[in-house]
């Protein structure tokens, strides 16, 4: 199959300093517009907000967080698309950036962030693979699977229904977990707090295992099967908490996720 | 038709690139044989369910064996990085579509065969028979697997992994591409993965020099953390220089940092 490749490119060469503050947008169509694509972002600094919506092509604004220096560099907003996969590009680096990226709905999505952002997909379906160094990931309204890792953030996820047979991971080391599975999701959740609590919603079936502790002293995993089983949903913090919902319990879990602070609590 | 022929249909037909001519045509062939390809369908989900089976906890007397093996790996020597390379990249090499396609197509052979001898010749042996003929399917699900890893989806990767436990014999080409996963692999989580099952198959001496060897190339400070947990749990005296190193990087993670010098005290 012979690919088209568009290269989009909005270099803004602005040389007042008001222009400069400003945000700037791209929009970036896709070769097959009815079919779904991949969006990758490795952003350097600030936040990731995506959010599905009912169009076809992908629209991009970059916003500067701060009011910058006397003579800022204008941001450089840049994507390249081939068959549907689509590579963003964000500078300079050095500068907080939050980005704002409507994606059609059917979408998968890779994103990377080092740092000085929360990271938040919404209203989408596909293959979401987040990792954050130093902030949350939130996961709104969201179908298909996903693999989740922050270091220092909290990871909220809310499923409103899995891709059936495909594993899914959630790691931090340091912020809690807080996962909502569907209520007729197959699965075997996994979890372990080695400093942390958890809460299960789905822990009173009687099939809840438990692996035994290893040599050091540490948590366990503990295993509950969901609905009969299916594969492995696997929920790891190392110092916060682990929280599994099931959906029914929050009619608006969309708005309802919210973690509380447990820690401060005991 | 005859027997390549038929092996060649049945590929494209598990490819999924199978034109509508093709499919007709492997249709007719499956209706000759008395056969549906709604049953053959079935059998690959049936292939594909094997993913669910529960992965059982390491044993108390596992662990045990462990220890044992573990105090005989602690006289010997560093890890051999240039064996494994040369295996990796004999592995790379054999992990290509074609090999992917044929194992594939052997499974469905070996599926169709299964259900050949289940339905025309029922016996008094045949508790016995599935168990040989499960055993097999297991075999060749780790086969599968092994050339299944270069694949790009992170998620395929964890299900492959997954797979791989699952099958029950992991060996030492197995190792050797979890060992690259655990080191190489661009999602964390998948290294993760990578990493407990390979704790899982501690008693080889190439686990345990492969994970000390890996400790000093992680950036990520959620592998570090798990890695140092691992080795801590395996009281792995030779991962001490390895950790000394980690703890004179100014960048390192402070709670990483507290983990490794709390347990380096217990090492020591």
């Amino acid at each position: 199959m012979k690919a088209a490749i568009a290269i989009i490119s909005a270099v803004m060469t602005l040389s007042l300093l008001a222009q400069s503050e400003r945000a700037e947008q791209i929009t970036v169509p896709l070769s097959r517009p009815d079919e779904p694509g991949v969006l990758i972002v490795h952003h350097h600094k600030g936040s990731l907000n995506i959010t599905g919506y009912d169009g076809t092509s992908l629209v991009v604004k970059a916003s500067p967080r701060y009011a910058s220096e006397e003579t800022p560099q204008p941001i450089d907003l840049g994507a390249v698309e081939k068959d549907n996969h689509i590579v963003l590009s964000v500078s300079p680096r050095h500068r907080t950036i939050d980005l704002d990226i409507l994606v059609p709905r059917h979408f998968s999505v890779r994103l990377k962030n080092d740092d000085s952002g929360t990271i938040r997909v919404q209203h989408l379906s596909g293959e979401i693979e987040v990792s954050n160094l130093n902030g949350d990931i939130h996961l709104i309204d969201v179908a298909g699977s996903a693999l989740l890792d922050t270091v220092d953030g909290n990871i909220i996820a809310q499923f409103t229904s899995l891709t059936p047979g495909i594993p899914m991971a959630f790691t931090s080391l340091e912020g809690n977990l807080d996962i909502t599975f569907p209520t007729d999701a197959r699965a075997l959740v996994k979890t372990r707090a080695d400093h942390g609590r958890i809460r299960n919603d789905f822990a009173s079936a009687p099939e809840a295992e438990t692996s035994p502790a290893n040599g050091a002293g540490l948590a366990p995993w503990t295993y509950t099967r969901i609905n009969g089983g299916g594969p492995e949903m696997r929920l790891r913090s190392f110092y916060g908490h682990v929280r599994v919902r099931r959906a029914e319990n929050d009619e608006n879990a969309a708005t309802a996720v919210t973690i509380p602070d447990e820690r401060s609590s005991t | 038709m005859n027997d390549s022929d038929v092996k060649e249909i049945l590929l494209e037909y598990i490819g999924g690139d199978l034109s509508s001519d093709r499919e007709k045509e492997l249709q007719t062939l499956l209706t000759e044989h008395g056969y549906t390809l709604e049953e053959l369908d079935e059998l690959r989900e049936a292939y594909a369910r094997l993913d669910d089976v529960p992965v059982p906890a390491p044993s108390a007397a596992m662990t045990e064996n462990f220890y044992r093996m573990l105090e005989e790996h602690k006289r010997q020597a560093t890890a051999r990085q240039r064996r494994l390379d040369s295996l990796l990249a004999w592995l790379r090499n054999r992990c290509d579509r074609r090999l992917i396609a044929r194992v594939a197509g052997a499974l469905v052979l070996l599926g169709a065969g299964w259900s050949l001898g289940f339905w025309s010749a029922p016996d008094a042996h045949y508790d016995r028979r599935l168990d040989d003929v499960t055993a097999e399917i297991r075999e060749m699900k780790g086969m599968m697997a092994y050339a299944m890893l270069g694949q790009s989806s992170p998620t395929q990767r964890i299900r492959t992994i997954n797979q791989i436990r699952t099958c029950g014999s992991v060996d030492e080409g197995m190792v050797a591409i979890l060992l690259n996963m655990l080191g190489d692999d661009p999602n964390v989580n998948v290294r993760l993965v990578a990493l407990e099952t390979l704790a899982m198959q501690a008693d080889r001496a190439t686990v345990r020099q492969g994970l000390v060897h890996s400790l000093g190339r992680q950036e990520s400070p959620l592998v570090q953390m798990a890695l140092t947990d691992v080795l801590l749990s395996l009281d792995e005296r030779a991962s001490i220089s390895q950790f000394r190193g980690l703890l004179e990087r100014p960048d390192l993670n402070d709670a990483v940092r507290a983990r490794i010098a709390s347990g380096l005290e217990r090492l020591m």
